[in-house]
């Protein structure tokens, strides 16, 4: 403003990123979860930790979908892989609309193909809602909030690359034990070191809720078509029971000319001579198609009939896909991750958690900054609160909803609601907590609590399953050790916070604070 | 003369006003005008309203915090809306 | 092939990171001299370029830039930290295989 350009950035660096710092902390810490929230619901049902990937799974879901579905219009089957080790199966009765999320649904054991039944929770999607819709607001409400707290980002991550001034220069610098400097060092560190990743992801989320904040671009979507059975009498035609053809042959055929494993089979008209078998790959290969639906959602396809032979696919129309749309595309695409693999999840994972921890160094670093001269007042000590109860407490929050998930029993009803009941109660009383304590001791408390949840999540998950759980650590798709050991290193860094917090301060140090009272050389906030 | 007759916070708060109201507007104006004059389908149209509109929205905000003046920063960005919204009446919902 | 890219990353950022007159002073204790500091900044930026060909071999092109950049992170705050708390570690990784530092007595050569 008045004190030229940089400086103006930086004030509006300062706000843009304090005003929607805590909500989107939760908004950043939630999402990189998501990236691994098939992972998440898989851990959080131990039921099904015994499943282990086998070639006959494809046949095996067919066997039950004979059994329980035999005049179900099509079956659809989720083969298992790397990120979710259980055959999932789910069929459209004659007469039900396409697409209805209602369907029934089973889970199946990817070995023995024998019906599983898991606890009823909402795992990992949990974390994924709430990352852009939060809980339990009016859809477009929430969207639309989530929507204004990424704009601020954008304008921070602008305003903040444009303020530093040293950014080339200061790539690689971390002054360590410096304190106001330290924090500083690292709030830069984490934001340039992912800084591509964040430029995407902030302004892709953007362009993902742009419905609800641009309101006028885009037209409200009419009544979806009327269901096709309408014009489709349930044909009780004779049907001549034909089999299913063997898949795992055709499964090899697919996986081979793609390079890449099967993900889903979706057989239409099954047991009739006009059926047709349609496999997705596991992954989309290309980031500009079409986001959401498409015969495969961008993923590659292939069909094949009744007999097993490969049937001619119709050229996967370019969508009249102009370049506009494929940038479109895109970012979507990217945001989701809807094209990673292990590696490139795990990248995204570390990305996303280099700016969760972007955040919170900022908010903290806030404070640090001002601790001399505005303890006492207001603005600051609602900082401070809400700094804890945002970062601290919304982590405890999380181990708890972990925690929740084994302590809660099974066969309770409305157990996936009282499990994310634990997490905001447990939030909520931080926050009060955070009211109270809401300076040193304030993040002592929430951190340590924080540390000891997360570390002790492996000897919950051990005591908790069934016997021979060792076993199948080591024979399963070793999700569940990894997300323990995740658990543990990250109770391992609080504990580690904690440790900083409590390292005796140095005599200089002592008597600087000592001297300090609240208020004296108060300068003003905002330079006109 | 402006500066004397406000304090500094309400000055400060006419350009966050500015910039979040009247940013919004102009970008608003703004991105329609160019999805016009790019000549695409409606849906890359649309599309391309929604990236141009939250780049300019991230510039505009800057651009009224970067003006030294409070004044200049506070009109200026409404004259131009303003203007742009009246430029688009009439060009575009008037003519045939 | 990832691991190259990686590797090569990484030497890229220790490169870049030699360049710069504050981080080198640190770890040699004598400041560098331009031609030096020159050097290492072109084979940084080399390496980081090369480092992105075998995520296209990996990877069909939008996702090998996207894996490319996510390495670029990883190896960036690899070499960060090796700075702030391993440097012995890094002072040897430096002489073994970085081209910087191989190049480093002729470069300091007086005239």
């Amino acid at each position: 403003m008045k004190n030229g350009f940089r400086q103006s950035m930086a004030w509006l660096h300062t706000w843009s990123g304090l005003s929607m710092g805590w909500i989107l902390f939760a908004v950043f810490l939630t999402g990189t979860l998501s990236f691994f929230r098939q992972e998440i619901t898989l851990w959080m049902q131990p039921e099904l930790h015994g499943s282990i990937a086998s070639q006959q799974a494809a046949d095996l879901a067919v066997q039950h979908l004979q059994r329980v579905a035999p005049s179900a219009e099509s079956w659809r089957i989720d083969l298992p892989n790397a990120r979710e080790p259980v055959i999932n199966v789910s069929w459209r009765e004659p007469g039900q609309t396409q697409g209805r999320r209602g369907g029934p649904r089973h889970i199946l054991d990817a070995t023995t193909g024998e019906q599983l039944f898991a606890r009823d929770t909402r795992g990992g999607d949990f974390l994924y809602r709430f990352h852009f819709e939060l809980y339990a607001l009016p859809r477009n409400l929430a969207r639309a909030i989530v929507g204004v707290a990424t704009m601020f980002m954008l304008v921070g991550l602008i305003s903040g690359i444009v303020t530093h001034k040293k950014i080339f220069t200061d790539f690689f610098t971390f002054r360590s034990k410096k304190s106001q400097r330290s924090w500083l060092d690292a709030h830069a560190a984490t934001a340039v070191l992912a800084l591509p990743f964040h430029i995407m992801i902030t302004f892709s989320g953007l362009l993902l809720v742009a419905s609800t904040l641009l309101f006028w671009n885009y037209e409200p979507r009419g009544p979806r078509g009327a269901p096709e059975a309408g014009s489709r009498i349930i044909q009780q035609v004779a049907r001549e029971t034909v089999p299913v053809p063997t898949l795992a042959p055709l499964l090899a055929q697919a996986q081979a000319s793609w390079n890449q494993p099967v993900g889903r089979v979706v057989i239409d008209k099954p047991l009739t001579s006009a059926m047709t078998i349609q496999a997705n790959s596991l992954l989309r290969q290309t980031l500009t198609l079409q986001s959401g639906g498409g015969p495969g959602g961008g993923t590659d396809v292939l069909r094949f009939d009744a007999n097993g032979d490969m049937l001619k696919m119709r050229e996967q129309r370019a969508d009249g896909a102009s370049n506009v749309q494929a940038v479109s595309n895109t970012f979507g695409t990217l945001h989701r991750g809807l094209f990673a693999g292990p590696l490139l999840r795990w990248l995204f994972f570390l990305s996303g958690i280099l700016g969760c921890l972007m955040i919170a160094t900022g908010l903290v670093l806030w404070c640090i900054k001002r601790a001399r001269n505005q303890l006492g007042r207001v603005g600051f000590e609602l900082v401070s609160a809400l700094n804890i109860a945002a970062i601290a407490g919304l982590s405890c929050a999380t181990a708890i909803y972990f925690w929740a998930n084994r302590l809660i029993p099974a066969h309770l009803s409305q157990r996936a609601d009282w499990e994310i009941n634990s997490f905001f109660i447990s939030w909520g009383l931080l926050a009060l907590l955070a009211i109270w304590q809401r300076h040193k001791t304030g993040w002592i408390i929430q951190l340590s609590l924080a540390a000891v949840l997360f570390s002790t999540i492996p000897l919950l998950d051990l005591l908790n399953s069934e016997p021979g759980v060792w076993n199948r650590w080591v024979e399963s798709n070793g999700i569940v050790p990894v997300f323990n050991g995740l658990c543990l290193l990250t109770g391992l860094a609080f504990a580690a916070a904690v440790q900083y917090l409590l390292r005796p301060q140095t005599k200089s140090v002592k008597a600087r604070r000592s001297h300090v009272t609240p208020s004296t050389n108060s300068q003003p906030e905002v330079s006109p | 003369m402006f500066t004397r007759l406000f304090s500094n916070q309400v000055l400060v708060s006419g350009r966050v006003l500015t910039a979040i109201i009247g940013g919004y507007l102009l970008a608003m104006i703004l991105s329609l005008w160019i999805s016009h004059f790019s000549g695409l389908s409606e849906r890359s149209a649309r599309s391309l309203t929604s990236m141009m509109f939250f780049l300019l929205y991230t510039a505009i905000i800057m651009a009224v915090f970067a003006y030294r003046s409070h004044v200049k920063a506070i009109t200026t960005p409404w004259i131009v809306t303003i203007v742009a919204w009246l430029a688009w009446w009439l060009a575009v919902e008037e003519a045939p | 092939m990832i691991l190259l890219s990686l590797i090569l990353s990484a030497v890229g950022f220790a490169h870049l990171a030699m360049s710069v007159k504050r981080h080198y002073q640190e770890c040699f204790n004598c400041p560098p001299n331009s031609r030096q500091r020159q050097c290492f900044k072109l084979l940084g930026w080399l390496c980081l370029t090369l480092s992105l060909w075998p995520c296209l071999l990996v990877w069909p092109f939008g996702i090998g830039v996207t894996a490319w950049l996510g390495l670029l992170t990883a190896s960036s705050l690899m070499i960060m930290t090796s700075l702030s708390y391993g440097k012995e570690s890094f002072r040897r990784c430096w002489r073994l295989c970085c081209a910087g530092g191989w190049l480093t007595p002729l470069l300091v050569q007086r005239h």
